[in-house]
């Protein structure tokens, strides 16, 4: 213990063993440090070997790198030891001595890893920048020469990885919409921090941020889907579905209080409508020839805009989702009765043997119709048991009234958080867009593969969703919901005022949590063809201006992750710190 | 103010009358507002707000599967019917799996395909899963440790992993590393160990078991037996007498006292290992040789063998015929190798192109498992001029990877893939892991340590009796639910083609267009192997409640 | 003062409570083995018992958070069924104070107060911020009205959580153990208010242990015992002339600690 050196002296020998005792005992550090035990001696033998074995080997290969390394530890290994034996410590040898040699398998174990360190560092320093290029012009043939890394290809790349198969002529408009959001950011930013809120230019920057936030879809879609030039300028059915699922997610995500809403704000985003539908006019009528903001087919989106849309639509989509599937599993509402259950299973197991033994339809859907008489076709035993399918039925009901007791939104939400959590998100991902043409209307020109992608890992991220969210729920004691009850609030108002409103404070760090892994998995969409971050690098090592360089790219990325990670979980404690508040 | 009466029961008049009393329309109200029925007559919306969306993706279904998918459900006879879904997986598969540990050939069946598939999902993950318990678990502890260097470094560990997505590590890993090592000729070796590394993957020495290995097993249950018994015996005396003794020591001891004995059984009785010869070879036992060698080379001892110019030792080298990777090879290579005898191995598919060797001359012998080299034997011109020299075998063998020309050969083979998934998932899940265990050490308060520090425990017995257990109980959850994750991350072996379920599925659906059916197969065996997980969770929680009560 | 902060509104009936051969189960356990009781308008009745009496599920049958099986409970005129009609109506005209305070730990004390009336008896926010100014200076904490429960002393919160229940402007308040979760030098200053609140003519049904508080305020004392009523009585016979030899016990190791 540290605390030995200064205190105690007048205690027992027995006392004062240790490597750090007042009076230096060589016998009794000899026995504490490597002939403690069996175990230790073997460990301590093991340490020095690979250490000799690695020093020689590196005394050859890199002997300038491992005098130094070796010196620096030697040196402070010998203060330590002086400052140990003289009892003459200073701030620097008491640290090192508690904190690097505070025995001597860890003494040893502090080289082995300091050399260690030393190779990789210096491996990647060499390869890196000592013998790497930076030279964007430089192209294949070329580029293989040298023995490091070249740079320029991502410099050279850079449209491909920024923005996909997107035509360059068109990327000034994903510039535009970055500088917007971030621009929208850095003001709620100032207009939230501690001083500034108060203050009276502080609330009018939020407020100008809050239209900006309202406006942001409109604007997003302007700058990234673009504008049809002919009439309707835009299709009505595309409109219509786009507000309702935006007015439901923002409906949701104000009911459940995750956003605020002010009768002013709501007034705006009313009034924005309308204001963006004359935007939009006015953009087509002043710009007749069709130069600015022509359309974009999504699937053209690509790079790293690519893989920052997943983000930001799966997180929005899924957090409304996630809280709804939550809410089910944990509904305790009145089961649906035996009697009611039974006489409706057993009609359809009736049906269904009927039509799977003697009938031969059960449907009005045509390709359903034909050949349902299972039995009659079958062509083996295994066969003829599977005529009688139908009889799961009646298995299927009675599970569902003993486990969940009848209650159907607590087992249909279960069901589909464990089916969906229960597979890998790259077989949802294929089977979306495997599986979307057969269900879409016959009419359509079919989903492109963007909106199957977007739909499948929505489906995944709101059953991870759902279950911190349920998380958060269960930690709400349960004397909150009976103070709600007790008050005579309904139960929506009860979720809404008290609950929702607890737990989504508690789920920040998670959530926060959850949008980095949404963003980091977004890469499995390459996987499945997706022209993501990820994706570009195949088709920029198939160029055969840089044919074979992987590396830089793959490190790039891995770069470009960690920073992109780190900084948004950065900003979930400051925000939970902002929100943490100090006031429970 | 109040009266302090106390009211019989039932004589208040202005108690409401109790509802079955109460008007028609009274009643009928408070029916429908009853919350009970509320809540079904919710549900029961619900469900046919489900059926209609239901219904309305469906009829599309319908539809599209007439336009799309009819050619989904053709029988082997042509016809339509929904019975014959299944029946295209009984074709010939057509592809190639480079990694599997069933025999498979492409013209075996789509089924058989995606049992391999399965096979290799399984055998990627569970190695990881362990890989990942081992480094998650020294990661975790070393993030704990006193020296500030290795806690740093594993900090640096966990956020760098956790920070970046698996697929990019998994790209980085398999193309920028494990592709980057040098080729097979110079593959490295490190600390001479019989591992090779290079960028055809990880090459090492693997026991083989030879037939005798069924002997040994059953000693080595008998082991196993007597360890139970002799605990067992030496508890009750313990109990008896108060007398101390090491039971583990003396259990392990025993076991390994009838491992020896058994091994040195099975491999005197067994007699599966033989060598086809001509007879005129003047050998009749494995020892003659090391004589054949001497007079062939004209030496007097094996080790001038290594002064002898190239041509020379090329020309009194053996030359053998074994089947590719069997049992035999390995132990017959073991056997010459230990006396030093050169000999060049011919590895064949089957005994009969081994035979067409042997027969044409360019192999002098054929080592395999004696019933195979009588049948051989008996197809030969003159099978009396041919005998079966018995080789010793000892139940197991290892097959030691060796440089033969510009190549490996023996050992086993993990390949660039199968290497790069399984360091990929390992590397990556244990960083999680390591947070994990992190939390499950410094769960166990201070003053648990202290507690068992007064009641004079020794350092190794708080951990075993009193840290561990509490640990164990905040670790284990978290760390089944990292290894399902695992499990179905191993589908990104799609990124290095490792020919996994994921992948032999995808390219099942490229053969056949066969899309519906092998998703459901894909989802069943993933959702299996999540319920798997899933209802271990669930046992180990009960287990530990009814402990903690 | 308003003249609503003087009292109650008038009840509707003259017994507010009636409880009938009320019957609960919790699995096998049978809780309440069918205890009966009336509350006249503006009485008093302390519950007592020990632990695991069922005292508490029977007060918290009164607003609906533990549902009977069997038997008739009448709140001022309203039977509890399953309606939710009743239940929602019966909640407000109710209300009620927990041993663990229960406030809303992200809302300010004001926000607490005025959440229900603004939301349930749909007022304006200024006639609710009004009332629960004037309730909370009742209790005597006008000045936390602004901060969070967490800044407040256990004393305080409780008495936040009165003052909750009161804005509602209920007929009848119940009150679970409501000074069992204080620290003994707070103890007091709830008791203060319910002393107060009684004298001003609440109807008010408490489970507590405060034999002080119950001897001096409470007209009525039920002892309960294994989910039945063992005993019912005024409070000087009650303490004095126990009749039954469940409540001489109970007594005695009350008292005599």
């Amino acid at each position: 213990m540290a605390s030995v050196t200064t205190t105690a002296p007048s205690k027992p020998p027995v006392q004062e063993r240790g490597t750090f005792s007042k009076k230096f005992n060589f016998n009794y550090f000899v026995q504490d440090n490597v002939t403690g035990s069996r175990g230790l001696i073997i460990w301590v033998s093991f340490l020095a070997l690979i250490n000799l074995g690695l020093l020689f080997q590196q005394f050859n290969n890199a002997p300038g790198r491992t005098w130094i390394i070796f010196g620096i530890w030697a040196v402070t290994v010998l203060g330590t030891v002086v400052g140990e034996l003289f009892t003459l410590h200073i701030g620097a040898t008491r640290w090192l001595k508690e904190n690097m040699f505070n025995s001597v398998s860890n003494a040893l174990l502090t080289l082995l890893l300091a050399l260690l360190v030393g190779i990789v560092v210096a491996g990647l320093w060499s390869w890196g920048v000592v013998n790497a290029t930076f030279d964007p012009q430089l192209t294949h043939p070329d580029v293989r020469t040298f023995d490091g890394a070249s740079w320029g290809v991502i410099w050279g790349a850079r449209k491909l990885l920024l923005t996909g198969l997107l035509e360059p002529e068109q990327s000034w408009r994903v510039i535009l919409w970055t500088v917007t959001i971030l621009a929208l950011w850095a003001l709620s930013f100032i207009g939230t921090r501690e001083q500034t809120r108060e203050t009276r230019w502080g609330t009018l920057v939020r407020q100008f941020a809050n239209v900006g936030w309202l406006l942001s879809p409109f604007l997003s879609y302007i700058f990234l889907a673009g504008l049809e030039y002919t009439e309707p300028f835009i299709d009505p059915r595309r409109l219509i579905i786009g507000t309702i699922v935006f007015s439901a997610i923002m409906g949701i995500l104000w009911f459940f209080k995750v956003i605020q809403l002010t009768p002013i704000t709501t007034a705006l985003w009313v009034l924005s409508w309308p204001a963006a539908y004359l935007m939009w006019r006015g953009i087509t009528l002043w710009n007749a020839n069709a130069e600015l903001f022509t359309t974009i087919d999504p699937d053209r989106w690509g790079g790293l805009l690519l893989t920052v849309i997943f983000a930001i639509f799966v997180n929005l989509l899924s957090l409304p989702i996630g809280i709804l599937l939550a809410l089910g599993r944990r509904a305790d509402v009145q089961g649906i009765p035996w009697w009611i259950l039974w006489p409706v299973a057993i009609g359809l197991t009736a049906w269904g043997l009927y039509s799977s033994t003697f009938g031969n339809c059960i449907g009005t859907i045509p390709a359903l119709c034909e050949n349902v008489n299972l039995w009659a076709t079958s062509r083996n035993t295994v066969e003829q048991i599977v005529a009688f399918w139908p009889l799961l039925i009646p298995l299927a009901t009675w599970a569902f009234l003993r486990s969940f007791n009848g209650n159907f939104l607590q087992a249909f939400s279960v069901l589909f958080i464990e089916i969906i959590r229960g597979v890998p998100l790259i077989t949802l991902l294929f089977m979306a867009i495997i599986m979307a043409p057969f269900f879409l209307p016959e009419d359509s020109q079919g989903l492109s593969n963007f909106w199957a992608v977007i739909v499948g890992y929505t489906i995944f991220t709101s059953s991870y969703t759902a279950e911190l969210v349920r998380g958060g729920l269960q930690a709400i004691p349960k004397g909150q919901y009976e103070a709600a009850d007790s008050l005579g609030i309904n139960t929506l108002q009860k979720y809404r005022f008290i609950i929702l409103p607890q737990a989504l404070r508690i789920l920040i760090p998670p959530l926060a949590g959850a949008v980095i892994g949404t963003f980091k998995s977004s890469s499995l969409v390459a996987l499945v063809g997706m022209i993501d971050l990820v994706g570009s690098t195949k088709a920029i090592i198939a160029n055969s201006q840089w044919l074979g360089l992987r590396t830089e790219l793959y490190v790039f990325m891995f770069v470009l992750y960690f920073l992109v990670s780190s900084i948004v979980s950065w900003y979930s404690r400051r925000l939970e710190e902002r929100t943490g508040l100090g006031v429970r | 103010m109040a009266q302090t009466t106390v009211n019989p029961p039932g004589s208040d008049a202005n108690i409401p009358p109790p509802p079955e009393e109460q008007g028609i329309g009274a009643r009928v109200l408070s029916y429908i507002f009853d919350i009970r029925f509320l809540g079904v007559l919710g549900q029961i919306a619900f469900i046919l707000l489900l059926i209609i969306g239901a219904q309305r993706i469906f009829s599309n279904f319908g539809s599209n599967v007439d336009k799309l998918g009819r050619a989904q459900f053709i029988c082997r006879d042509g016809r339509f019917a929904y019975r014959c879904a299944y029946d295209f997986m009984e074709t010939q598969a057509g592809f190639d799996i480079d990694d599997t540990v069933l025999d498979y050939v492409n013209t075996d069946s789509f089924w058989w395909a995606l049992t391999n598939g399965i096979v290799n999902t399984f055998r990627v993950g569970l190695l990881a899963l362990i890989a990942t318990t081992i480094l998650g678990t020294v990661m975790g502890v070393a993030r704990l440790s006193e020296n500030w260097l290795v806690s740093r470094l594993s900090l640096a560990y966990i956020e760098i992993i956790r920070n970046t997505p698996i697929l990019v590590q998994l790209l980085l890993l398999y193309f920028s590393v494990i592709l980057a090592l040098p080729d097979i000729k110079d593959a490295l070796q490190p600390f001479n160990l019989p591992i090779y590394l290079s960028n055809r993957g990880l090459i090492m020495a693997w026991p083989q078991f030879m037939s005798s290995a069924a002997i040994w097993l059953a000693f080595l249950i008998l082991g196993i037996i007597q360890f139970q018994v002799m605990w067992v015996y030496l508890t009750r005396r313990e109990e008896r007498t108060g007398q101390d003794s090491n039971k583990v020591g003396w259990g392990i001891a025993g076991f390994l006292i009838i491992a020896v004995i058994g091994w040195f059984i099975s491999a005197s009785v067994s007699d599966n290992e033989g060598l086809l010869i001509a007879d005129n070879a003047r050998i009749d036992q494995v020892e003659d040789f090391e004589n054949v060698m001497l007079s062939r080379a004209g030496i007097n001892h094996i080790s001038e063998l290594e002064t002898l110019p190239e041509e020379e030792l090329t020309a009194v080298t053996l030359d053998v015929c074994v089947l590719r990777e069997s049992p035999s090879e390995a132990n017959f290579v073991n056997r010459l190798a230990r006396n030093g005898i050169p000999f060049k191995i011919s590895r064949n598919g089957s005994p009969a192109k081994a035979m067409d060797k042997y027969v044409d001359g360019s192999c002098e012998m054929f080592a395999a498992p004696v019933s195979i080299l009588a049948a051989e034997r008996a197809t030969l011109e003159n099978p009396n001029d041919h005998i079966i020299v018995p080789i010793d075998e000892q139940p197991l063998v290892w097959s030691i990877p060796r440089f033969e020309r510009f190549n490996i050969i023996g050992g086993t083979t993990l390949t660039p893939e199968y290497f790069a998934l399984f360091l990929g998932l390992t590397i990556f899940y244990a960083g999680g892991l390591a947070e994990v265990v992190r939390a499950g050490i410094l769960s166990v308060s201070k003053g648990q340590t202290e507690a068992a520090r007064a009641l004079g425990l020794s350092e190794g017995q708080r951990l075993n009796l009193i840290v561990l257990p509490q640990a164990l109980r905040v670790i284990i959850p978290p760390l089944i639910s990292t290894y399902l994750s695992l499990m179905k991350d191993t589908s990104l072996g799609v990124a290095v083609a490792f020919q996994d379920v994921y992948l032999v599925s995808q390219t099942l659906m490229n053969q056949s267009g066969r899309a519906l059916q092998i998703m459901i197969i894909l989802m069943l065996v993933y959702l299996a192997i999540s319920l798997f997980f899933s209802a271990v969770l669930n046992w180990y929680n009960d287990r530990v409640v009814i402990t903690e009560r | 003062m308003t003249a609503t902060m003087e009292g109650p509104e008038a009840t509707k009936v003259k017994d507010v409570i009636v409880c009938r051969d009320v019957h609960k189960w919790y699995g096998d356990f049978e809780a309440l083995k069918g205890v009966d009781l009336t509350v006249t308008a503006g009485e008093v009745v302390v519950i007592l018992g020990p632990s695991g009496s069922g005292k508490s599920t029977f007060i918290r049958c009164m607003n609906r958070l533990e549902e009977h099986q069997e038997g008739r409970i009448i709140i001022d005129g309203i039977e509890l069924t399953h309606d939710v009609r009743n239940i929602s109506e019966i909640r407000r005209e109710v209300g009620m104070v927990f041993q663990q305070f229960n406030l809303f730990p992200h809302l300010t004390v004001l926000e607490n107060i005025t959440l229900a009336p603004i939301n349930v008896r749909k007022w304006t926010r200024e006639k609710a911020e009004d009332l629960a100014v004037t309730w909370l200076t009742r209790v005597g904490i006008p000045e936390q009205a602004d901060k969070y429960p967490g800044q407040l002393s256990g004393g305080q919160q409780q008495r936040v959580a009165i003052a909750r229940a009161l804005t509602m402007q209920p007929k009848i308040l119940l009150f679970d153990e409501p000074t069992s979760a204080l620290d003994p030098e707070m103890i007091s200053e709830v008791l203060d208010v319910m002393r107060d609140l009684a004298r001003a003519g609440y109807t008010i049904v408490a489970v507590t242990h405060e034999m002080g508080f119950a001897r001096e305020v409470a007209n009525r004392i039920i002892f309960m015992d294994g989910g039945e009523i063992v005993e019912e009585n005024t409070p000087t016979d009650f303490f004095n002339n126990p009749t039954h030899e469940r409540t001489k016990l109970f007594l005695s190791q009350i008292l005599n600690h």
